[in-house]
């Protein structure tokens, strides 16, 4: 790694969060540990309905708990998810490619730290002052917050990975007469895919997370669902909630490492 | 050691010999190179011209800017000042890009795509340069032939399946893949054991003088430089040239004390590597034939000075020494039943290295020279070896004292 080490400029390994020494993994995993994740959601989401069935359920439960409602708040909730995490790619990915090439090392002290305050600002933070200070709320609104809080796992995953690949793979193709961005596009970033995208992982489970907050500034998602069961304290809806955004998640993240395994450059 | 012993020599076919066409491939004209806050520029003001399908060694000791001149060449570093003429075009200011596709490029530490295949590594530059797909797989092929690896079995696998070894040789087919005329070569088998490393070494020298690269070639290391290079340039701090002449004339005449401390001790012993059995008088010691009986060994070896005489079969082949003890203690005993076998066999293209070991661990003192039939030719002693010595020193005085004649009449031109 060539991580700059002029005073001023924060050297990656400072920088705080884990997301940049998640591990990469380096064989690919066997069918029955493929099919374990799938199995163990569907028990759950199993379990949940047969628990809620059991429930004598009262007018306001049965507003919150019935198969539309849970079906749109589902859905709002990926779409939440899958919008913050392409704008969190299309904007922390050429950031990172810009900020590892030689001439921006200048900017590169300033901008990592502008991502840091992102990730320091709690989300629900972020959220108020959008709405307070701008008026600004729904799905936008939370697309923005989210964006900010979770760029900077990409940012610096991507950062990492470009620079983590080898000085003499790269002299060897500028040696060859690849051009500079040749060398970027056809050997730098096939490089950098497994490290960038245990970045775009992390990204995406931050943002499943932090977007069950977005119900606080009408944007829906699994988090209405949550905050209607805390304010009218009926604890099977809080549950309901609470396991179904926990069983969206740890689906995410399975479905993100499958992407990992079939991304990956193969010889790596 | 068995009587049948022949000591096997290095392939190395492009030593001395190159036949060159005289003509000048790269010429560095008072290229410099000064990076900034540094006090003394990288390399200073270096002249060189590089034949057309020579090997040329750049050699010195580390920070002496053997390496910073090798990349000025295609430019990974830029010149500070200076002119690079590459086949008598001025390539100092052209497109970097376009320069270094007609220049093959090899490094230390290989630097092969590990994401891509070998076959997808070997194409790179073809494809930059256009062929198409039909000429770019043929390529393939060939090139994995030439560096002795099976195309099938080797084309679609991946860098990190390959042993060191054989990483190297994708380097050169990949380097070699544009067939372009100058290779630049960064001590290529620097990270190579030292068995695969002599291997690698004959291969490359073999397949050299099939292609005939103009090759650029830097190491550290002297003796790699004396086996590989047709002209081996030594330099000293800010890329000045202390010598640059042939492996032979720089061994037996270092031009001042710094080549001679480069080379180091035993350069003599060195450069007894460079020359042949071939190429050095041959004595000639008493012989028998296999059937004679003891009377006319006798008469030979009291006719000789020698204590000993060799014994020939009908095919002329060295069977076995006698000496005159022997013939006395096995009094009827056929001549290949008595004395000692023939240990110390050389073939002509030995080299007189080769020769000298194996003539200091023989019994006699005395390596016996047979042609490739096994047919006896002559011997080599000390005294032929001392006496090569000495003639490499004359001529090789005499070469450094014309150069010298021809500096002092240029500068006396220069003055006028």
């Amino acid at each position: 790694m060539t991580a700059s080490t002029e005073p001023g400029v924060p050297d990656l390994a400072t920088v705080p969060a884990a997301a940049a020494t998640a591990p990469v993994r380096r064989e690919r995993r066997t069918v029955a540990s493929y099919l374990f994740m799938p199995l163990f959601l569907g028990l759950v989401c199993l379990g949940l309905y047969l628990y809620v069935q059991s429930q004598e359920l009262d007018s306001i439960e049965q507003r919150s708990l019935n198969a539309s409602n849970i079906g749109k708040a589902l859905w709002e909730h990926i779409q939440l998810t899958a919008v913050s995490t392409f704008f969190v790619i299309i904007i922390a990915v050429p950031l990172g490619v810009f900020l590892t090439r030689p001439f921006t090392r200048r900017y590169r002290g300033i901008l990592l730290t502008v991502a840091n305050i992102g990730q320091a600002v709690p989300t629900i933070g972020l959220f108020a002052l959008l709405a307070v200070l701008f008026f600004f709320l729904g799905f936008a609104a939370a697309i923005v917050g989210l964006v900010a809080y979770a760029v900077l796992p990409v940012l610096r995953n991507t950062m990492v990975g470009l620079q983590q690949v080898d000085e003499n793979i790269l002299e060897a193709g500028r040696g060859m007469g690849i051009s500079k961005f040749g060398v970027l596009r056809r050997i730098e970033l096939p490089l950098a895919v497994p490290i960038i995208l245990a970045g775009v992982r992390t990204a995406l489970i931050i943002n499943v997370g932090a977007a069950t907050l977005a119900a606080y500034i009408n944007a829906g998602g699994l988090g209405r669902i949550l905050v209607a069961g805390l304010s009218t304290n009926r604890l099977t809806v809080q549950i309901v909630g609470a396991v179904l955004t926990a069983v969206l998640a740890l689906l995410i993240d399975y479905l993100a490492g499958i992407a990992e395994d079939v991304l990956r450059p193969k010889g790596l | 050691m068995t009587d049948t012993s022949i000591t096997h020599t290095p392939d190395t076919a492009s030593i001395g010999g190159a036949a060159t066409s005289g003509k000048i491939m790269i010429k560095l004209e008072n290229l410099g190179k000064q990076y900034p806050k540094e006090p003394k520029p990288a390399v200073d003001n270096l002249t060189l011209e590089i034949p057309e399908g020579e090997i040329v060694i750049l050699v010195g000791p580390s920070g002496c800017g053997k390496t910073t001149t090798m990349k000025m060449i295609n430019r990974i570093i830029e010149p500070t000042s200076g002119r690079i003429i590459l086949d008598g075009e001025d390539v100092t200011k052209a497109d970097p890009d376009q320069l270094r596709r007609k220049i093959g490029y090899v490094i230390q530490q290989i630097g092969l795509f590990p994401h891509m295949t070998i076959a997808q590594n070997i194409a790179t530059v073809p494809k930059l340069l256009g062929w198409d797909a039909k000429k770019i797989d043929a390529r393939i092929d060939e090139l994995l032939q030439t560096v002795s690896m099976a195309p099938e079995t080797y084309r679609n696998r991946y860098p990190k399946q390959l042993s060191g070894g054989q990483r190297q040789r994708v380097g050169v087919a990949r380097a070699l893949s544009g067939d372009p005329a100058v290779m630049l070569m960064d001590e290529p088998f620097g990270a190579i054991d030292p068995i695969t490393r002599d291997r690698l070494q004959n291969e490359f020298l073999r397949l050299q003088a099939e292609v005939r690269k103009t090759i650029v070639f830097v190491t550290h290391d002297i003796d790699e430089a004396i086996k590989m290079g047709d002209r081996i340039a030594i330099l000293q701090e800010g890329s000045r040239i202390a010598q640059y002449d042939t492996p032979e004339q720089i061994l037996t005449a270092p031009a001042n004390d710094f080549v001679a401390d480069f080379i180091g001790r035993g350069a003599s012993l060195k450069r007894l590597n460079l020359s042949r059995v071939r190429d050095t008088q041959l004595s000639q010691w008493p012989t028998v034939q296999l059937g004679d009986d003891h009377a006319q060994v006798l008469e030979v070896l009291r006719a000789s000075d020698k204590g000993f005489a060799l014994v020939l079969d009908e095919a002329h082949r060295p069977r076995r020494w006698v000496s005159a003890p022997d013939l006395q203690r096995g009094e009827n005993r056929p001549l290949d039943q008595i004395g000692l076998p023939p240990e110390a066999v050389v073939e002509p293209q030995a080299t007189l290295n080769d020769a000298l070991n194996e003539l200091i661990t023989a019994n006699y003192s005395v390596a016996i020279v047979v042609n490739a039939n096994g047919e006896y030719q002559g011997i080599v002693d000390i005294e032929s070896i001392n006496e090569a010595i000495r003639t490499m020193r004359t001529d090789a005085r005499a070469r450094a004292r014309v150069g010298l004649d021809a500096d002092e009449a240029e500068q006396i031109g220069r003055q006028r």
